[in-house]
């Protein structure tokens, strides 16, 4: 079987490679049948990519460990869906998974629009090929899945118990396919550098695709931060650790893309700008993969020192040559066709957007290589914790709300002051109270700033939705719920990016809130003895100690327990109304027994997160807790599901004949965005 | 259709301000001043020294009062933890020096005998060093460092 898997890899390297040369040959001589071959190259590549993950999870699910990967980190005594979950739980199985998600991109992308863009498509395809060829080469030669135990012991190691959570079904797979899409993108870009062909189409079909990867970028640092707040206990969602900080990094730049790529499709203007911002997206998703997988930081992600790490880096410079090389080479084709005309208009507000964002992403970027850069420089290694990114970031978050509520109300080219100050009265007005109010209750500028910023940001939202509207009802006489989903439907990307800001602003909420409002306590406490927090009156009821089984069922393991589990139950009230009861529990893995695990309790009472994690117990039924009160920390969830919602309405595939019939008459224009 | 996605069909306009260029750089130069103010400004407040254990006995940082990391392994029989209590005594060691650590707060899950761990704090008058912060480097992650079998 490892064969199978082991060979269908080394078929897929070589059909890699093959399918570079289809495409480029195809392209030079211009044969179609071998560019069409090369984009099924692309294809093949990722069918057998299957092929091996198949032999892989087979292998997972029974539990066949004549495998090292498998027997490494799964065991028969767990249950079936983080056996399955083990499959990434490794650098082997990641890298693998990573390989898929872009290849199953790239066949999409590739396989749709080749007959769209006959001439740049070929040289993208071989591009997307040379970066899956590198991953296959690790996957083959460097970091295979298939090595084989000399003897093939009887039981499994196991997956480490901070794995074993429900989270972890999604989000790692949703991190790595965000990552390793963003080669799209990367292919697309440099295919247009190669053939200087910049058109308005090529525009959108990059943009489409820029947008495919920034939204599972984001979905997946989203579900990283849920999975922390759940798992690990320490009352928080984001900590700016190495690793969450360069999973930002390409989804920082790409969100700056996404912006000023507008401004391009508009005006003809910034092209080198947006170009670079695109090229740079990939290269900082591979960084961030050679950081993570080289041991040079430290962080609570740090995996052990890897063989891969040394050709990630020179993997990472022969793409940054690359981009480098290819906008130097095509810069003078890369003349802006505009220029700005005014200082205030819709052109700069995302010029400043631009800035702020690329300002984040320098500062988050400086902050986690200076251990490095301190090392090379001064011979001490010295290092930024936290608090530099919440001073840094947080007043450059602030900055990008408050533009957030006025950006979408500029007009092109020019904006005129005094009509724009007439609109922004109301949510002037709406901010000045929040400011005020919030200051009167709990006395926190900087909490009032980030309230303010965010009820800023959703009026500017509300205030286009009702403006576009309000048109509609008067010109087509719809209702205003009918109008509101026509917009939504009609510019798709405007109206689904304004609940996009909806989310965020939430989002923004609930971080300000949980940052500046959040009540902490670590206590001991004897059964019936009870603490008073925020209001909430926690009461310590007892202690047990269970036994876990959780082997699949028919398993011999199964009559074996998987896991001790102590349980701390409390019981929660607040002004002697009960909340309900909570169990903070901690768990000893067989095999894992000097790494015990928490499953935090969490109550969610009104907009208040109740967090108890259990830390230390003794025989007589005594408990030590850390409880946490995190205000509205459920606004962030919500405001992710809003986030989500708006992607959905961007991507929701447009009717392309009745959008052709509605929209042409009406001004000429081309139908629909054509790409997907 | 998408408004944002079409280009529009301008006439050229030559009549341009020509401050207007300055006006932007000026504009973009004050963005990027206030992004390199927040970053000094907040290095300074945030900085730590990360040291091995027997670099810090070499340089003999920390002693006035001064932040700094010290990583190092958690020599083995050193822990010394009453049940409930929430100080957690134990001595870091890189293989040449040690140093004994105090540390109170949520200890990590993975805190244990030999586990590579990253402190910081300052260092008292007794030598000890005095931690507000314990970091465990995350075993694996998962890569295990247990021989496999």
């Amino acid at each position: 079987m490892a064969h199978l898997g082991h060979g269908a890899l080394l078929v897929a390297f070589a059909l890699s490679l093959f399918g570079i040369a289809l495409n480029v040959i195809g392209e030079k001589r211009r044969i179609p049948e071998l560019s069409i071959a090369g984009v099924r190259a692309v294809i093949g590549v990722t069918v057998l990519l299957f092929v091996a993950a198949v032999v892989l999870m087979i292998a997972f699910i029974t539990h066949d460990f004549s495998f090292a990967y498998v027997s490494s980190r799964s065991s028969t005594d767990m249950p079936m869906r983080y056996v399955v979950t083990a499959f990434y739980g490794g650098q082997e199985g990641s890298l693998l998974l990573w390989t898929i998600a872009a290849g199953v991109l790239g066949s999409i992308a590739f396989a749709r629009n080749r007959p769209r863009f006959p001439r740049l498509v070929p040289y993208a395809a071989a591009t997307f090929l040379a970066l899956q060829a590198f991953m296959l080469y690790m996957l083959c030669f460097v970091a295979t899945p298939f090595l084989l135990n000399p003897v093939a012991p009887s039981e499994g190691r196991g997956l480490n118990p901070l794995l074993r959570d429900p989270g972890m079904l999604i989000h790692p797979p949703m991190l790595l396919a965000g990552y390793s899409s963003f080669a799209i993108p990367f292919s697309i870009a440099v295919a247009a550098l190669l053939t200087g062909r910049m058109t308005t189409e090529w525009l959108r079909f990059v943009r489409r695709w820029a947008l495919v990867s920034w939204a599972i970028l984001g979905t997946g640092i989203f579900l990283g931060g849920w999975w922390a707040y759940h798992v690990l206990g320490w009352g928080g969602y984001w900590g700016w650790d190495p690793v969450e900080n360069v999973s930002l990094l390409p989804w920082l730049l790409a969100t700056a893309f996404i912006h000023s790529i507008i401004v391009q499709e508009r005006r003809g203007m910034l092209k080198v700008w947006n170009i670079g911002l695109l090229l740079a997206s990939y290269v900082l998703a591979i960084f961030g993969t050679f950081i993570v997988r080289s041991g040079m930081l430290q962080s609570v992600h740090s995996f052990a020192i890897s063989e891969i790490g040394p050709y990630f880096l020179g993997f990472l410079i022969a793409i940054i040559a690359l981009s480098v090389g290819l906008i130097a080479y095509r810069l003078p084709a890369m003349q802006a066709e505009s220029t700005f005309d005014s200082m205030l208009s819709r052109e700069s507000g995302f010029l400043l957007n631009n800035l702020i964002f690329a300002g984040i992403a320098f500062a988050t970027f400086w902050g986690t290589v200076y251990p490095l850069i301190s090392e090379a420089v001064r011979g001490t290694t010295m290092t930024v914790g936290p608090p530099f990114y919440n001073q840094v970031n947080g007043p450059l978050f602030l900055a990008l709300l408050i533009l957030m509520g006025i950006g979408p109300l500029l007009a092109w080219r020019q904006s005129p002051l005094r009509p724009l100050l007439r609109i922004l009265r109301g949510p002037l007005a709406i901010a000045t109270v929040t400011v005020f109010v919030v200051l009167l209750l709990f006395g926190q500028p900087m909490a009032a700033a980030g309230f303010a910023g965010a009820v800023f940001a959703i009026s500017a939202v509300a205030i286009e939705y009702w403006r576009g509207a309000q048109l509609r009802q008067k010109n087509a006489g719809d209702s205003f719920a009918v109008a509101v989903f026509r917009l939504l439907r009609r510019e798709p990307r405007r109206y689904g990016g304004y609940i996009v800001h909806l989310g965020v602003a939430v989002i923004a909420i609930g971080i300000v809130a949980s940052t500046f409002f959040q009540s902490e306590r670590q206590v001991v406490l004897n059964p019936g003895e009870s603490i008073e927090i925020a209001g909430y009156t926690l009461t310590m009821n007892r202690l047990t100690e269970t036994e876990r089984f959780e082997g699949q069922t028919g398993s011999l393991a199964r009559a074996t327990p998987s896991a001790r589990v102590i349980t701390a139950h409390i019981d929660v009230s607040t002004n002697g109304s009960s909340q309900g009861s909570m169990q903070a529990k901690r768990f000893f893995y067989r095999g894992f027994e000097q790494q015990p695990t928490t499953q935090v309790a969490v109550n969610t009472v009104g907009f208040d997160d109740v967090y108890v994690m259990l830390v230390d117990w003794n025989d007589a039924g005594a408990a030590q807790l850390h409880v946490f009160v995190n205000p509205m920390v459920t606004w962030i969830w919500a405001g992710g599901a809003v986030y989500l919602l708006g992607m959905v309405a961007i991507f929701w595939p447009a009717p392309q004949a009745r959008r052709v019939a509605v929209t042409a008459p009406a001004r000429g224009r081309q139908a629909g965005e054509a790409t997907t | 259709m998408d408004a944002d996605s079409t280009p529009l069909k301008i006439t050229p306009v030559r009549r341009r301000n020509p401050w207007l260029n300055v006006k932007l750089l000026v504009a973009a130069g004050v963005v990027v001043a206030a992004v390199g103010f927040l970053v000094v400004n907040a290095m300074g407040s945030s900085l730590a020294y990360f040291h091995t254990v027997s670099e810090l006995e070499e340089s003999g940082r920390g002693l006035d009062g001064e932040l700094v990391r010290v990583g190092g392994d958690v020599l083995a029989g050193s822990i010394q933890r009453e049940a409930l209590s929430s100080e957690l005594r134990f001595t870091l060691t890189d293989g040449q020096g040690t140093l004994p650590v105090v540390y109170s707060g949520v200890i990590p899950d993975i805190f244990s005998e030999e586990v590579e761990v990253v402190a910081e704090g300052t260092i008292g008058p007794d030598g000890t060093l005095v931690a507000n912060k314990l970091l465990t480097k995350c075993p694996s992650r998962f890569e295990a460092d247990r021989p496999s079998g």
